[in-house]
């Protein structure tokens, strides 16, 4: 009878709390209707990008763009912009230079070299443009190469690192560390300032002489150290394990590590700024989390979503974050070749910062 | 008197005869703007394939570019084995003549003259595309009142020649029976698809 008595208060005192409690059903269905949206209605290989270089403008250039076409993302482009797309830019794992004369050579039964300049750190990209340009090679030496002689030898070139393969592994061990450091920045920082409320620490601490900046920000530096040893062991467990690649400059890979937990961890601040109770920081936490991670490249390679989840992941610090570390572990930056993702990851890390100083009711029980 | 009127007559029909024959350039334009046609109109990629080599089956002399083709090989074939090669051949050299000829979206055929030689004759031609020219040229023999190619050069590198130095490559890696059975595989389906 006490049980059920207790029971019944507990549950009159979830009850109370509608957003949790709509958070239960409302946001787990939000995530699954999205991450499904995003997984099931991909382009397939069609959403990746093959930059071409048509130096040759004859038929059989033609006929091979035709090919390609059917499979993938096909831009005729300059030399420089190829280079530009998957050196710079990573927008392409490969891009093909058709060199001139290979019309004229073809149609001799004179073999060619044809140029493929890749991004090797693209791997999941790359294999799929590789077979497409194995069916594309084969439906049109059926055009004009009766016994299969090798008349497109194609030169592969790596011109973002000294690597040619890589795995899964790649993808999938700095994926799921960014996704668990995130999860749990979200959990601990919506968790720890929640409890602090219910211990009046919170009340405590406001009637200090310390101001509002430097208390949040103080809190979130200690996350952030944690946070940034807790990816480097992660990252540095998988390459003694799993012979991960880390790259060639421990200071880029710091920075990044920095960079990136520091954007995450402000992040988490304004995600706790929006949760109330303890009941709604899990739902909350993970449908951010999951989607964060399933749009900006964690789980899951970015080019086999739909170019409109592409377009929204191209702004989210998720993949900013996994583009940082790749460039560091598998195209071998140094901390200016990743100047550009650490200034957008401190300016996210700012921004967030200063919306969660802005929303955070901190102390607002002393206030009161 | 029957005599000189029999040296006449004789006289007469093979002047006639020569008039009615095509020129050889004239006649090879004829043919290659009916396959201008083709290549241009609105039919699948395996529909021009079909009528393209019914076009070419009365142009090219696939025999004679077969067993020059073979060369020395040739009296190592069995009779059976000639006439079976003879019918791949002209599957094969139809079908990569004419896929080299579907690769031009709109060809557009220049006729840039013709070498009379006996009973033979050369023409030469060129693929005009925006960017590039391609130069064809056919020799040509008289088979009747019209002519027929007995050989095809693409950009100074004769087809018969390249599929000979194929074909003799892959007899040094396999027997006569094994090339007819690659042959058959690839060729062994007239008017399909090239696998």
């Amino acid at each position: 009878m006490k049980t059920l008595a207790v029971m019944l208060k507990d549950l009159r005192l979830i009850s109370r709390d509608h957003f949790g409690l709509a958070g239960l059903l409302v946001v787990p269905i939000v995530v699954i209707v999205v991450i499904a949206a995003a997984t099931q209605s991909g382009d397939g290989s069609k959403g990746i990008l093959l930059p071409v270089v048509n130096e040759d403008q004859g038929p059989v250039a033609t006929a091979l763009i035709r090919a390609f076409r059917e499979h993938l993302d096909v831009r005729e482009v300059t030399r420089s912009k190829a280079h530009h797309l998957v050196a710079e830019a990573n927008d392409a794992a490969a891009a093909l230079i058709l060199p001139p004369e290979l019309s004229k050579r073809y149609l001799a039964q004179k073999p060619s070299n044809v140029e493929l300049l890749t991004d090797p750190a693209q791997w999941q990209e790359l294999e799929a443009i590789k077979v497409v340009m194995l069916l594309a090679d084969r439906e049109t030496a059926s055009l004009g190469d009766p016994f299969s002689q090798e008349l497109l030898a194609v030169h592969e070139l790596s011109i973002t690192g000294d690597h040619l393969a890589f795995s899964s592994l790649e993808q999938n061990i700095p994926g799921f560390s960014l996704m668990f450091v995130l999860l749990t920045l979200i959990f601990s920082v919506s968790l720890a300032l929640r409890e602090e409320e219910v211990w009046n620490t919170s009340g405590r601490l406001w009637i200090a002489p310390v101001a509002p900046a430097s208390l949040l920000g103080g809190k979130l530096l200690a996350r952030l150290i944690v946070g940034t040893a807790q990816l480097l062991l992660l990252l540095i467990f998988g390459h003694f394990v799993y012979g991960l690649r880390l790259g060639h400059s421990p200071i880029a890979m710091i920075a990044v590590a920095i960079a990136v937990v520091a954007a995450m961890t402000c992040f988490a601040a304004v995600v706790a700024a929006f949760v109330r109770t303890r009941e709604q920081a899990i739902p909350v936490g993970l449908a951010v989390a999951f989607v964060l991670a399933s749009f900006g490249g964690l789980f899951w390679p970015v080019y086999d979503l739909p170019r409109s989840v592409q377009a929204i992941g191209k702004v989210l610090m998720t993949t900013w974050s996994m583009s940082a570390i790749q460039d560091v572990m598998f195209r071998e930056r140094s901390l200016t070749g990743i100047s550009t993702e650490l200034l957008v990851l401190g300016a996210y890390g700012l921004t967030s910062f200063l919306i969660a100083l802005r929303l955070f009711r901190y102390g607002d029980e002393a206030h009161s | 008197m029957m005599r000189r009127l029999t040296i006449i007559m004789a006289v007469w029909f093979a002047l006639a005869g020569s008039a009615q024959a095509a020129a050889p350039l004239d006649y090879t334009r004829t043919i290659l703007q009916q396959a201008r046609t083709i290549v241009a109109g609105n039919q699948t990629h395996n529909e021009k394939l079909a009528a393209l080599s019914a076009l070419f089956g009365k142009f090219l002399d696939t025999d004679a570019m077969g067993r020059e083709a073979l060369g020395e090989h040739w009296s190592s074939f069995t009779s059976a084995q000639q006439k079976e090669f003879l019918d791949l051949f002209r599957e094969l050299l139809q079908r990569t003549y004419v896929q080299k000829l579907l690769l031009f979206e709109n060809p557009d055929f220049v006729y840039a003259g013709q070498q009379l030689t006996g009973n033979g004759a050369t023409v030469d031609t060129k693929i005009v595309t925006p960017r590039d020219q391609f130069d064809v040229s056919y020799r040509l023999t008289r088979a009747g009142d019209n002519w027929i190619a007995t050989a095809i050069t693409v950009e100074d590198v004769s087809l018969t020649s390249n599929l000979g130095s194929q074909l003799s490559d892959l007899l040094t890696r396999m027997s006569v029976d094994d090339l007819l059975t690659l042959m058959r595989r690839k060729y062994g389906n007239p008017g399909g698809e090239v696998s």
